[in-house]
Formats: C-alpha cells, sequence, structure tokens
C-alpha cells in the first residue's frame, strides 16, 4: 500500500505488523483445520455407498476431552491476537508529545461530553484541526478558525484530528494511515496522525451518508515544514506536493 | 384465546375441513387450503415459498449493484440514489426476508415432527405470523413503487440519515412500518414453537432425545424471544419520527448512537438467528451421511446454550468501535468476542469429528453440508480481524468487512439450509431429485461464490456502499472479477429453481420413506400423505383416538387480519381511504377470530395428560389446551419485559444525554395522572376479585367484577385521552422535543397495551355472560389476570421515569 516500511506512520507499520500476525494464525488455524476436515473425509468414505455398522451408527459418543482440547488450542491462538490486540491498542488511545495548543471553530452541535477528546492532552507542539462532515464534502477548520476542503499538514508534526458531522452520520477515514472514526452529529471523536512524508493520500467517507457517499473524497497533502508554514500564513494559497 | 374444541363437534370440523379442501371447484379448493390453512406443514411450505421468492428479489438487486460496480467511475449503470435503495433493500429482503423465514420453514414443517406433536402450540397464530411476515415483506418492496423511491439508508438505517429530515418519501417510512410487522410476526412465531418444544414433546421425547436441528432451533428461538423486543421498540420509535414528528433520531441527544443501541442490541444476534438453524440442519446432515451419531453431542450443546446465547448479546458493541465509546469498554468486548467464537469452533470441530468411524456418502445434503463448514471457517477466521477493537481501526466501513458477513450469511447458512433443502425435499414431495444436477448446482455455486467473495479481503481501503470509484483507486480489476462471479453464482441458482419446481410438479423417481437412512422421527412418517403426523413407528395410539389421518382446519381470520393489516399500512404513506379499508378487513377479522372462540369454532384435539414437559409442570387445574395458553401468555410477557426495558434504557440513555430538561411538573398534570395510576391500580385489584369468585364458583360475582375492571380500565383510557387533549392544547405535542416525544412514546405504548387487554376482557366479559365460565373452568380469566397485572406493574413502573424525573 505504500513506499517503505521505513518511511511509514507509526501507525500504518504497527498495524500491518499485527495485521500480518492475525493474518499468518488466520491461515494456519484454516489450514490445520482443512488438512483435518480433507484426512476425516478421506480416510472415512464410504465404500460403494456402504453404511457403517449398527454398532457403529448408534454408538453414544459423549465425551469432554476432545472438546476441551479443541477449546484451549483456540484459547491460546485467541489469547495470543488478543494481547496483540490490547498492546497495540493504546497508539490510538493516546497521542505523543501532546499539548495546549488551541482548536479552531469545531462545530459543536449540542453540548455533549466526549469521553474521547478529554483524554487528549495538549503541550503546543500538535496541530489540532477540526475535522466537519457534511453531505457531501469534509472540511478541515484550522486553529486560525481557516477552513479548506482538503487536508493540508506538515510533515513530522502529530495532527490531532477532531470529528463531528453537522447532518447525518458519516465515517473520516485515511486508510494510508489506518485510522477512521466515526463522524456523529453532536458528538466528537478524536483521532491523530503524524505523517513522516511528503505526498498526498485519500481520505474518504466510509459510512453510507446519502447519494453523494462516493463523492466524498478529499485529498490529505503532506507538505514541508517550510511549505506548510508559507500556505499557513497566506490565505489558503501556496499548495504544493 | 382458543378454547379446546368439544370432541363431538369435531368430526363434523373434519367433515367440513374436508369438504372445504376437496370443493367443488379445484381453484377455489386450492385458494382455501393455500389461504386458509393453519397445519404446520402446510405453513412451513408457505413460508418456504415465499423465502424463495424473496431470496429472488434479493438476488436480482445484488446483480444489479455489481453490474454497477464492475466498472469505475464513469460507468453509471445505477445512480447514487438507485444504488442505496438496491443495497439497503438487498440487505434487509436477505437476512431478514429469505434466510431467516427459511430457517423457519423448516422449524415450522419439522420440530412438530421430530417432537411427535401433532401440530404447533397455537396454529392459528402460526398462519397469522406468516401472513403477517409476506404483507411485512410486500410493504416494504412497496417503497419501490413510491416518488422517492425504497428504503435507503443501508440495511441498517442508520440515524439521521433514516429520518425524514434527510429521507423525506414514503419508502423508508413503508420500510419502518414492514419492519413493525415482521417482528410482531416474529414474536408470535418465536413464543408458539418455542412453547410447542417446551410441553409439546410426545412421552418418552425428553431433551436428550430431541433431534440437533430442534435443539438448535430452541436457541434461535430463545435469542429471537430477547433480541426482538429492542428493534421493534426501536423501529416504532423510527416510525413515530417520521409519521408524527418525534425526534429521537433528530435530536442529537438521541440520533445516532441511540439507533446503534437498539438496532445492534438487536441485529447482532440475528446473525446467530440467522446461522443456527442452519447449522442445526447441518449436524443432522452430518450424522446421516457419515452414518453416525453426534461427537461430544452435549458438550456442544452446552457451548452454544451457555456460551454463545448469552455472549451474542454482550458483544453487540463492536459494531459500534468507532462511536466513542469508552476504551476499556471496547478492549472487553474485543475479548468477549474472542470468547465467543470458541462454541463456533466446537460445532465444527464436533461435526468434522462425527466423520470418525463412520462412512461418508458424498451426496447433495452432505456437499452443501461441507460447503457450509468450509465458508463458515474462512468467514469466521475473517470475523476474528473484525473483532480486533486495533484492526478494526481501519477495518471498520471497508469491503473487508463485506466478505467477512458474507462468508457467514450466505457461505454458512444459504449454504446449510441448500444442504437442508435436498435433505428434506424428498420428505415434502414423495419425490427424489437428481442428485447429479444437484451436485453441479453446489459446485457452481461453491466455485462462484469464492470468486465473489474472497478478493473482497484485499479491498481493505475500499469504502462500502459506494456505488462508484476513481479508476486511479486501482479497485478495478477486482471488482470486475467479483462481478464475474456474481453472475455465474445467480445463474447456479437457476438449477436450483428447475428442481424445486420439477419437485413440485411431482416428477423424478417417487422417494421411499427413508431415502437416507436416517434415524430422526420425521423420517417415520408417511410422505405420500403428509397431511398425517402419526407415523407407524409410535406405538401408543395417537391421542385424540380419532385415527391417523387429520388435518389442522382450515381457517380464514389469520390471512384477513394480516391483509387488512398490510393495506392499511399501505394506506398510511398513501392515501387515507386505503389505510381505512384496511382497518375494517383488520377489525372483520379479530372479530371473527372472537366469534370463533366463543362459539369454539376451532377446536385443537390435545392428549388429555401431556408428554415430556419438564422443566414445566402443567396446573392440575386446567385441561392441557388452558395450560398451553397461559404458559403462552408468560412467554409474550416474557418478551414484553424486555421490550419496556428497551423503552426505560433508551429514555435513560436521553436523559443522560441532554443538559436540559423541564421539570415534570411545570408541563404534565401530576395530580391527574396519580389519579390515572390509582384507577389503574384498583383494576388490577379488581381482577383479583373476579379470580377468587371465579373460584368459588360465583359467575354473577365475576361478572362483577369484570365489568368493574372493564370500567376502571376504561376510566385509565379517557384520563389518560383527556390529559392528551390538555397538552395538546397547551401546544406540547409530538414534536415538543425529546420531552414530547419520550412522554408520547410511553404513555401511547402503554395505553395501547391496556387498550389490547381491555379488548381480550371484553370477550371475556361476553363469554362470562353466556356462562362460559365456573369454578372449574377458571382458565382464561387466570391467563388474562398474568398480562393484565404485569401491564398494571408496568405502567406503576413508569410512572416515577414520566412524571417525576
Amino acid at each position: 500500500m505504500l513506499v517503505s516500511p521505513l518511511d511509514l506512520p507509526k501507525s500504518t507499520s504497527l498495524w500491518n505488523s499485527v495485521y500480518d500476525v492475525y493474518s499468518i494464525l488466520g491461515l494456519a488455524a484454516a489450514g490445520v483445520t482443512f488438512a483435518v476436515m480433507f484426512y476425516l473425509l478421506f480416510r472415512y468414505r464410504s465404500k460403494n455407498g456402504a453404511l457403517p455398522t449398527v454398532e457403529k451408527q448408534r454408538e453414544i459418543r459423549e465425551t469432554w476431552r476432545g472438546p476441551a482440547v479443541t477449546v484451549g488450542l483456540m484459547a491460546v491462538v485467541l489469547v495470543f491476537v488478543g494481547a496483540q490486540t490490547l498492546m497495540a491498542f493504546p497508539v490510538y488511545q493516546t497521542v505523543p508529545n501532546a499539548g495546549t495548543s488551541p482548536f479552531g471553530s469545531c462545530v459543536v452541535s449540542q453540548t455533549i461530553p466526549s469521553l474521547v477528546f478529554s483524554r487528549v492532552p495538549n503541550n503546543g507542539t500538535n496541530l489540532n484541526i477540526c475535522v466537519t462532515g457534511r453531505q457531501f464534502f469534509w472540511s478541515f477548520t484550522y486553529p486560525n478558525n481557516m477552513t479548506e476542503t482538503e487536508l493540508i499538514v506538515p510533515v513530522g508534526r502529530v495532527v490531532v484530528l477532531n470529528v463531528s458531522s453537522i447532518d447525518v452520520y458519516h465515517q473520516f477515514g485515511i486508510p494510508s494511515f489506518r485510522t477512521k472514526t466515526d463522524a456523529i452529529p453532536g458528538r466528537h471523536n478524536v483521532i491523530w496522525i503524524q505523517p513522516t512524508e511528503v505526498g498526498n493520500s485519500t481520505v474518504q467517507c466510509f459510512e453510507l451518508c446519502g447519494v453523494g457517499h462516493a463523492t466524498m473524497i478529499t485529498t490529505l497533502v503532506v507538505l514541508s515544514a517550510s511549505d506548510y508554514a508559507r500556505w499557513y500564513s497566506s490565505v489558503g494559497g501556496g499548495k504544493s506536493g | 384465546m382458543a378454547e379446546e374444541g368439544s370432541h363431538g363437534n369435531y368430526e363434523d370440523l373434519a367433515e367440513e375441513n374436508k369438504r372445504l379442501r376437496e370443493g367443488s371447484s379445484p381453484t377455489l379448493a386450492f385458494l382455501r387450503k393455500w389461504l386458509f390453512t393453519t397445519d404446520h406443514k402446510e405453513v412451513g411450505i408457505l413460508y418456504f415459498v415465499t423465502s424463495i421468492w424473496f431470496l429472488l428479489i434479493g438476488g436480482v438487486l445484488a446483480i444489479l449493484m455489481r453490474t454497477q460496480l464492475a466498472f469505475p467511475a464513469p460507468w453509471s449503470f445505477l445512480t447514487g440514489a438507485t444504488y442505496n435503495q438496491a443495497v439497503s433493500m438487498h440487505g434487509m429482503i436477505m437476512v431478514l426476508f429469505f434466510l431467516s423465514p427459511l430457517g423457519s420453514a423448516f422449524a415450522n414443517y419439522f420440530i412438530p415432527l421430530q417432537i411427535g406433536a401433532k401440530d404447533v402450540a397455537f396454529p392459528r397464530f402460526n398462519a397469522f405470523s406468516y401472513w403477517m411476515y409476506l404483507m411485512a415483506g410486500l410493504v416494504l418492496i412497496t417503497g419501490f413503487f413510491v416518488p422517492g423511491g425504497s428504503a435507503a439508508a443501508g440495511w441498517t438505517n442508520y440515524a439521521p440519515l433514516d429520518s425524514i429530515v434527510f429521507l423525506p418519501g414514503p419508502g423508508e417510512t413503508l420500510a419502518g412500518l414492514g419492519l413493525l410487522l415482521f417482528w410482531g410476526s416474529l414474536t408470535m412465531g418465536t413464543v408458539n414453537l418455542l412453547l410447542t418444544v417446551a410441553i409439546m414433546r410426545a412421552p418418552g421425547i425428553t431433551w436428550s432425545k430431541v433431534p440437533m436441528f430442534t435443539w438448535f432451533m430452541v436457541f434461535t428461538l430463545i435469542l429471537l424471544l430477547y433480541s426482538v423486543p429492542s428493534i421493534f421498540v426501536g423501529t416504532l420509535a423510527l416510525v413515530t419520527d417520521r409519521a408524527l414528528g418525534t425526534v429521537f433520531f433528530v435530536n442529537p441527544a438521541g440520533s445516532s448512537v441511540l439507533w446503534d443501541h437498539m438496532w445492534w442490541f438487536f441485529a447482532h444476534p440475528e446473525v446467530y438467528v440467522v446461522v443456527l438453524p442452519a447449522f442445526g440442519a447441518v449436524a443432522e446432515i452430518f450424522q446421516v451421511f457419515t452414518g453416525r451419531p453426534m461427537y461430544a453431542k452435549k458438550a456442544l450443546l452446552l457451548s452454544v446454550g451457555l456460551i454463545m446465547m448469552p455472549f451474542s448479546f454482550s458483544i453487540y458493541a463492536h459494531h459500534m468501535f468507532l462511536t466513542g465509546i469508552n476504551d476499556i469498554e471496547r478492549e472487553f468486548i474485543t475479548l468477549n468476542t474472542e470468547i465467543n467464537t470458541l462454541p463456533s469452533g466446537l460445532i465444527v470441530i464436533c461435526l468434522l469429528l462425527t466423520c470418525v468411524g463412520g462412512a461418508v456418502r458424498f451426496k447433495a445434503p452432505l456437499l452443501f453440508a461441507l460447503g457450509s463448514i468450509t465458508l463458515f471457517i474462512i468467514g469466521g477466521i475473517t470475523g476474528v480481524f473484525d473483532s480486533s477493537v486495533f484492526l478494526d481501526q481501519q477495518l471498520r466501513g471497508t469491503y473487508q468487512v463485506v466478505s467477512h458477513f458474507h462468508y457467514i450469511m450466505v457461505g454458512a447458512a444459504e449454504f446449510g439450509l441448500m444442504g437442508a433443502v435436498y435433505y428434506w425435499i424428498p420428505k415434502w414431495t414423495g419425490r427424489m431429485y437428481s442428485g447429479a444436477m444437484a451436485q453441479v448446482h453446489f459446485i457452481f455455486s461453491f466455485v462462484f461464490f469464492n470468486m465473489t467473495f474472497l478478493p473482497m479481503n484485499w479491498l481493505l481501503d475500499m469504502p462500502r456502499r459506494i456505488f462508484t470509484y476513481l479508476p486511479s483507486t486501482g479497485w478495478g480489476s477486482s471488482n470486475f472479477i467479483e462481478t464475474l462471479g456474481a453472475y455465474g453464482f445467480g445463474l447456479a441458482q437457476i438449477l436450483l429453481l428447475y428442481i424445486l419446481v420439477q419437485a413440485a410438479r411431482g416428477k423424478g423417481l417417487p422417494a421411499p420413506p427413508n431415502p437416507w437412512n436416517a434415524s430422526t422421527p420425521e423420517w417415520t412418517s408417511d410422505p405420500t400423505s403428509y397431511s398425517s403426523n402419526y407415523p407407524a413407528v409410535f406405538t401408543s395410539e395417537p391421542p385424540n383416538g380419532h385415527g391417523a389421518h387429520l388435518t389442522t382446519p382450515l381457517n380464514s381470520r389469520p390471512f384477513t387480519i394480516a391483509l387488512g393489516v398490510g393495506v392499511a399500512c399501505i394506506g398510511l404513506v398513501t392515501w387515507w381511504p386505503i389505510l381505512v379499508a384496511g382497518a375494517v378487513l383488520c377489525a372483520y377479522g379479530l372479530y371473527g377470530w372472537a366469534r370463533d372462540d366463543l362459539h369454539s369454532v376451532f377446536g385443537m384435539p390435545f392428549a388429555e395428560s401431556p408428554g415430556e414437559v419438564w422443566p414445566f409442570s402443567p396446573d392440575p387445574g386446567s385441561t392441557f389446551g388452558e395450560w398451553r395458553i397461559r404458559m403462552g401468555v408468560w412467554m409474550l410477557v416474557a418478551s414484553d419485559i424486555v421490550f419496556f426495558a428497551a423503552i426505560v434504557g433508551s429514555y435513560l440513555f436521553i436523559r443522560e444525554n441532554i443538559p436540559i430538561w423541564p421539570s415534570p411538573d411545570s408541563v404534565l398534570d401530576i395530580p391527574l395522572a396519580t389519579l390515572g395510576i390509582l384507577v389503574l391500580t384498583s383494576s388490577a385489584l379488581t381482577m383479583v376479585l373476579a379470580n377468587s369468585s371465579l373460584k368459588q364458583g360465583n359467575t354473577r360475582s365475576t361478572l362483577k367484577w369484570l365489568v368493574a375492571t372493564l370500567v376502571l380500565g376504561g376510566a385509565f383510557i379517557e384520563l389518560t385521552a383527556g390529559e392528551w387533549m390538555s397538552l395538546f392544547a397547551k401546544e406540547f405535542t409530538f414534536s415538543s422535543g425529546l420531552p414530547g416525544s419520550t412522554y408520547y412514546f410511553i404513555s401511547g405504548v402503554t395505553g395501547a397495551h391496556i387498550l389490547a387487554g381491555l379488548t381480550v376482557l371484553v370477550y371475556l366479559v361476553k363469554k362470562t355472560m353466556s356462562g362460559g365460565f365456573s369454578s372449574s373452568n377458571t382458565s382464561a380469566v387466570r391467563t388474562f389476570s398474568i398480562f393484565w397485572g404485569f401491564i398494571v406493574l408496568a405502567s406503576l413502573a413508569l410512572f416515577p421515569l414520566v412524571y417525576l424525573m
């Protein structure tokens, strides 16, 4: 999906590695189960449609050992992958080097306490942007209250995105960073990204929101620090990259 | 309230029945038989044919969607608007109107046969459940023909897109109404079938002898009993939003997240409801076609009953991982969802180990059963990815999820149910189909299914429910292959239709009574005279002593009432005279049903002593027929408790999210309301007195107290109506924000329950006046008291929430 592992943002590389662990274990589990299945079907296939003996047809087969072994093996795998999830999950929850820089005028349709927002501390080095979903485009409000329809950010900074909606249920996703969150009217959900490379990637809506759902696409534009500073100080001008 | 018919009446009835069914003109006889049947086998066939019909509609919608997605923009075979309708209707039709009723079809036909029962507990309600299902589907698809098109907010109908603000046309309202009818159908069917298995098992059919299919159906029915009330409340609130101007799903204090909770509390258990009947059939098929009994049956059933069932209710919020619920809960839900994988894995392993020591015969039913298990393994594993709160942050809303649930819904459930079709069709029709054609059907279905849904696992960036995508995404080649797979899969189902039509026409070799060498009870009944439930193998005389060839009587009321309800729903959103016509038809049917009962027209002969009823024990003071009704009411009350719990839960959710709420005494007339609740509570007291009078045999006194209850209940309704009128005058209406919405909803729902009770009470009064009750015939009055007591208690519990908070 992206260029080279070394240049990937942290959320992306971590997600990829957890996904790979799940994939390997999943394929292995499927492989073992299918192997057992094919073996049993072959070994016990009927010769010319013959039935087993009457004793075999009537035998009561209660046992707890086989089920316990099965459940035990499954549990081992599930505990392992569950641990992978629980260890990786904090990366979405905590913001590195969080600070106290302001958000621009986030759309607030109703003052509903947001659990997510309250646990994101601020320390001044983050770029806090308000994301507002509406039928059928995204708008991004910067700390200086300027609103754009593209998400333009500097490379290397932590960008905190405070997502909401002013009409229906949308979902704000940046696949290349392996992150998304629901954009719900009256609620604020916070996610963060830290771009590692200059370039563009897709930002899209992932929840059915009406006839224009498929067109609710925009671009994440990652600029170098100097290009970004130049763009930010001029009103919406000077984009590059 | 079906009373047990006197036996003298029954011979006349059987004669009348025979005459009506065989009648003068074949067309009329055909219509009478299929419109008015209450026989579980015929109702099962009705469910089957209707579900296949909905499969075709849902399938056509799928083909339309895949045609649109085959090529990137600017290809526009469907527009955004029509695509959204297609995807929403496809989902609702396939899950609710095809898969679930297909399970019901087999349940209706085979549960009584597998447990040695004459029919289900309430045959007329059974027929009524079917007709309500058909009407529900028809009301839903009427949406295609109204301005603005059908529902278009996804099969999940998320708020606020599903509100009148964003989808103003009647289509979404028709969907809401159709769904309400369907929830009603499900509730009745659930109580009916569950009660049948609970207390109508023949002597000797203890729980350990109950076949696997019936066991899995019991689990399914319990899940339904507790999950449907939640969405019943949600859908009712959606319909009042759209039709009456309440704001549950428009005001952000409720809206998206409130709907999410109410919907997913139902819809997550619903996926098990869809899959478990298929697994029940698959378990039967594995045993038969390997020639071996189930491996570790007890462990399997316990794991499903004790783990899968309760856990399926606690993990629904994995559909809400990104809504903003707190982190600890989300981690907990990941772990619980993983735990729920354990019974699934055990099902697979137990089925496979059933082969050990057996002789596997690869006939069509087993091929589909193997296909079901194979695809379930793949789908189950992709589900583990989605259960991870971490991975879901990327996977939510993408085609990986679409792949996962199609592997379960189509792969595990539909393939399993296709296996059930091929397994049981010889029993239904007495004919064998072409085994080779069925095997070809399997191979093509399996290959094309994977071709359609496997590539989706790699479309991790592609959002769901988009009608088009840019060429630069590179998704074009995957989508094109998936479309070819969909076309292939669709074409392959022509083979199924051909086989079904040929079987229905009576073509094919005659099937022996037990072509597969199965050992469950349904195979021992005679297929050529399928109206008989009494197999040669049961050594005891059929309990009613009337001989082997009996059918449950014809009755027109279920059809009439359901038709009236369906027509009324359509009239509600189109033209009011149609609404009136529907309501009149419905009332006519209800009146007819009540008259039938007053004159004991519909009589179901029951054994004088019941068979296996553990863990229940029959009431020595009632006949079996009467006890059956009382148990049914208890079960309905259990479901109703969840219904009111959903109301209370939603109300508290809203109150927690909204900072400003008017104090009740500034809007509502507390003294008047207090008077009302006191009046209602005293009606419970008069009901108690009615019961004790009847027990003493004092029918005059009974009549007095029943009438008193009626008067007090009626007074409560009048006081409530007066309350509503004065509030309207003060301009506090349905659309007065959330305070208005919640007040009128709670008051209205409670009032509706009381009105329903009063209607039954009128019947009881009439029957008492004509001497229908005595000290030895107290059951109907006692049964009614259960319901009445429940609704009075519920009203008392709701009173402080509405008037004092």
